[in-house]
């Protein structure tokens, strides 16, 4: 890749590390986490990687509006820390996270401070070492803290993203920093997330979503899956969302699978179960959902499902060995035009 | 014609949005922060008191 051809500013800093990050952070370009200098020779390295012209315009990041070239993407995963080898998963990423469906203007002006969860789905996850394992949504592998931090550099860098100002966060959370996971489907009895969305099982893909800190659904005592989702669903209670997502272990989902619970109906089964009961709410509350949802012609007596249809539950395996499930809210309102975001997934074209 | 109503703590993002929209002057009417935990009264007080501004802004911006 001839460097020549970059549209990027130059800018010449001091040739030390510790300069270069006073630099950055001094410019608002970090996450807070010192970055590696994106060189010329470095963004050409990521930008060899992929067969796109560094000016194709992948998305419109908001709230800058501002064109997420390939350039720009490689850039920031250089800064990031990602490998060259990430570029096609961070592109999809890019194409997700700008999709209008993903509304990340909102996601990204709220005070409800949601963080981008990313789900890697396929072959691409073994080739690229990126964890569904044990820890997933934790600490140790550099695809999974590289790729999440690229995502968010893009928001910063290229979108305008700065907490205070335009990143309305009132708390935000440490996902915030970095979210990415595989799925485990080498552990789950069901379809990967990217089956169940009509691509092809050897196809890799990537699932942006809204993403509220978790809650973890520990459960060590049932034997059965009945008892498992029932369990989860007590987790579940509470204000709904557009989506929601069950990231479910895999001792869990064997349990579960092992007595004859098909994906759909561990998420109908859940459905029936959880959700946002109004006679334990406050008036004020009661009377402001009545407000916001006319269309549920709500009483005291109703609940409000955890999500307005069984298939708006997202059931992802993930998780090493243990028995300790995680459910993860999604930020905005179901709504009755459908809800404030969706979950979008891209194919990864390698 | 049309005028973006915001609270105090938006008024960052607003002035970024009108920059990257390329409308620097689009009239927004700024009320005080916040307004989803504040008693009805003092809401209904707050909208009286925003309510000749936004007249004003909407006759200002009709006659533009």
């Amino acid at each position: 890749m001839d460097s020549s051809a970059f549209q990027s500013e130059r800018i010449e800093v001091s040739d030390d590390v510790w300069a270069v990050n006073a630099f950055f952070e001094e410019k608002g370009w970090t996450d807070g986490l010192p970055i590696i200098p994106p060189t010329e020779e470095r963004v050409a390295q990521m930008l060899a990687a992929v067969k796109r012209n560094p000016q194709d315009v992948i998305g419109v990041v908001p709230p800058r509006w501002a064109r997420a070239t390939v350039e720009k993407i490689a850039i920031n995963a250089v800064m990031a820390g990602c490998l060259p080898q990430y570029m096609p998963v961070l592109i999809a990423a890019a194409a997700a996270l700008t999709d209008p469906k993903l509304n990340l203007y909102a996601l990204q002006a709220t005070t409800g401070g949601p963080a981008i969860l990313l789900i890697v789905n396929g072959p691409i996850r073994k080739q690229l070492n990126i964890n569904g394992g044990s820890n997933v949504l934790g600490e140790g592998w550099r695809a999974n803290a590289t790729i999440g931090r690229c995502v968010r550099l893009i928001q910063r860098n290229i979108g305008g993203s700065y907490p205070g100002t335009t990143c309305k966060a009132t708390l935000g959370w440490p996902g915030k920093y970095s979210l990415c996971i595989a799925e485990n489907e080498e552990a789950s009895p069901w379809d990967p997330l990217h089956v169940e969305r009509g691509f092809a099982a050897d196809a890799s893909t990537v699932t942006a979503i809204s993403a509220d800190s978790s809650i973890r659904a520990s459960d060590l005592d049932s034997t059965r899956g009945d008892g498992i989702l029932t369990n989860f669903a007590h987790r579940m209670n509470g204000p709904s969302g557009p989506e929601a997502i069950m990231v479910i272990c895999p001792e869990h989902a064997k349990i579960i699978a092992g007595d004859g619970f098909s994906k759909q109906e561990v998420k109908s089964f859940v459905w029936e179960r959880a959700g946002y009961r109004m006679r334990d709410v406050p008036e004020e509350t009661f009377n402001q959902r009545v407000k916001r949802r006319p269309d549920l012609k709500l009483t005291r007596d109703s609940v409000i499902p955890v999500t307005d249809a069984p298939e708006d539950i997202i059931v992802v395996v993930a998780g090493g060995d243990g028995s300790q499930s995680q459910y993860i809210h999604v930020w905005g309102q179901s709504t009755p035009e459908g809800g404030s975001t969706r979950s979008v997934t891209k194919a990864i074209q390698v | 014609m049309a005028v973006t109503l915001i609270t105090d703590a938006f008024d960052a993002l607003a002035k970024s949005e009108k920059e990257a929209f390329g409308a620097p002057d689009h009239p927004v009417l700024v009320v005080q922060h916040p307004i989803g935990t504040v008693k009805v009264e003092e809401v209904n007080k707050r909208a009286d008191a925003a309510f000749d501004k936004l007249v004003e802004l909407l006759v200002e911006a009709r006659k533009d």
